[in-house]
């Protein structure tokens, strides 16, 4: 048996250890509330990060669908001006064209001079490599050939008013074309590849014809600008013509 | 500097015409009338670029080519052949003669330009 005072030491101790552990507890309890309200204010702090970055990626997004939409209607944009920009600088082209055979055609009163510029312009700017241009002599009713190139010399060296597809386009003054005229193709076999028939007139009269043969092999075929040099060809290269006779006649008379 | 280019026909037409065209594209055109004169304005005129048509008189565009070739003082100049045919062997020669390139008959204005730039390593 324990004596009275040993009994009463071990119950302050036991009585001691339980304050300073209930103590202890508390510490712990007060530092856990603290750390826990740390951690929901992180915890808070974060939800609000999270959802901010959530809206910001959904404006992302949006944003991101908007210029899909604008660069595709920028694409579509692109194309539509890049198709203007093709045609607009084939239609510069063709009046440059039309603007060189004019000039050319006008800038000598020299017939041969004039008779070259209208080779030069079926070689370089239409495209043939074969072509004849013929004189009208009204009172003889014949065309005769004053110039060709790629025609054998002897070919069509004179052809009778209305006569084949040449003679014809002299006689009705209506210029022939054998895309838009298949039934109307020339028979005559020195009219063989004929492919074009110009009328020359000066004052809506016939003087002449240009007869174009074959192109050039690698082009496709006649195009818009080439109708347009035909008409150029048909009347200002008529008047050029005429223009360089009247020269030569005032020429002699002064003589 | 608008860069030179030296247009070498023996078609008045041919030169009018790509004169135009050049002058539309801010160059300055210099020209000559068959391959003889052509080599001697690229010595003299020391070109960007010659334009050389194939078919000319005293001397054709093939010979003015490898004339230039041969010459350290002209060597280096981009040559495009100018030919009515545009296929076979007009385009091998000039190739193997060291053109640089070729346009055919009728010019497209587009297609010169586009070259053109390619040649000069324009943008």
């Amino acid at each position: 048996m324990k004596p009275n005072g040993v009994k009463r030491d071990y119950a302050r101790k036991v009585q001691e250890g339980t304050r300073r552990y209930a103590e202890h507890q508390a510490e712990m309890v007060a530092k856990l509330e603290v750390l826990v309200a740390s951690l929901e204010e992180e915890r808070a702090q974060l939800d609000a990060e999270v959802k901010s970055l959530r809206a910001a990626v959904l404006s992302r997004e949006s944003e991101r669908s908007r210029l899909s939409v604008k660069m595709a209607e920028i694409v579509d944009e692109n194309k539509r001006l890049s198709g203007e920009y093709v045609q607009v600088e084939q239609q510069r082209s063709s009046l440059a064209n039309l603007y060189a055979a004019s000039v050319r055609l006008h800038d000598s009163l020299d017939r041969e001079e004039v008779l070259t510029a209208i080779e030069e312009i079926v070689i370089s700017i239409i495209g043939y490599e074969e072509q004849a241009t013929f004189a009208l002599d009204e009172t003889a009713g014949t065309l005769s050939r004053i110039a060709s190139f790629g025609l054998a010399e002897d070919r069509l060296r004179s052809v009778p008013l209305g006569s084949g597809v040449i003679g014809r386009t002299a006689a009705t003054g209506e210029a022939y074309i054998r895309d838009d005229n298949p039934d109307a193709a020339a028979t005559d076999p020195d009219e063989a590849g004929l492919t074009a028939c110009i009328p020359l007139k000066v004052e809506d009269k016939v003087t002449g014809v240009i007869a174009l043969f074959s192109l050039l092999s690698h082009k496709p075929g006649i195009e818009d600008v080439d109708r347009e040099l035909f008409e150029l060809l048909g009347s200002q290269a008529a008047t050029a013509l005429h223009c360089a006779d009247l020269h030569a006649e005032a020429a002699r008379e002064s003589r | 500097m608008p860069k030179k280019i030296l247009v070498v026909d023996d078609s008045r037409t041919s030169l009018f015409l790509e004169q135009t065209i050049l002058r539309k594209g801010s160059y300055q055109v210099v020209t000559a009338l068959d391959g003889e004169e052509g080599v001697r304005k690229a010595r003299s005129e020391s070109p960007d670029l010659v334009l050389m048509d194939v078919v000319m008189p005293k001397m054709d565009g093939f010979e003015a080519l490898r004339a230039l070739r041969k010459d350290p003082a002209t060597q280096n100049i981009p040559v495009i052949m100018v030919t009515t045919r545009g296929e076979g062997p007009n385009v091998e020669t000039g190739f193997a003669d060291g053109c640089n390139d070729y346009v055919t008959k009728p010019v497209d204005a587009l297609e010169l330009l586009t070259k053109i730039k390619s040649c000069l390593h324009e943008a």
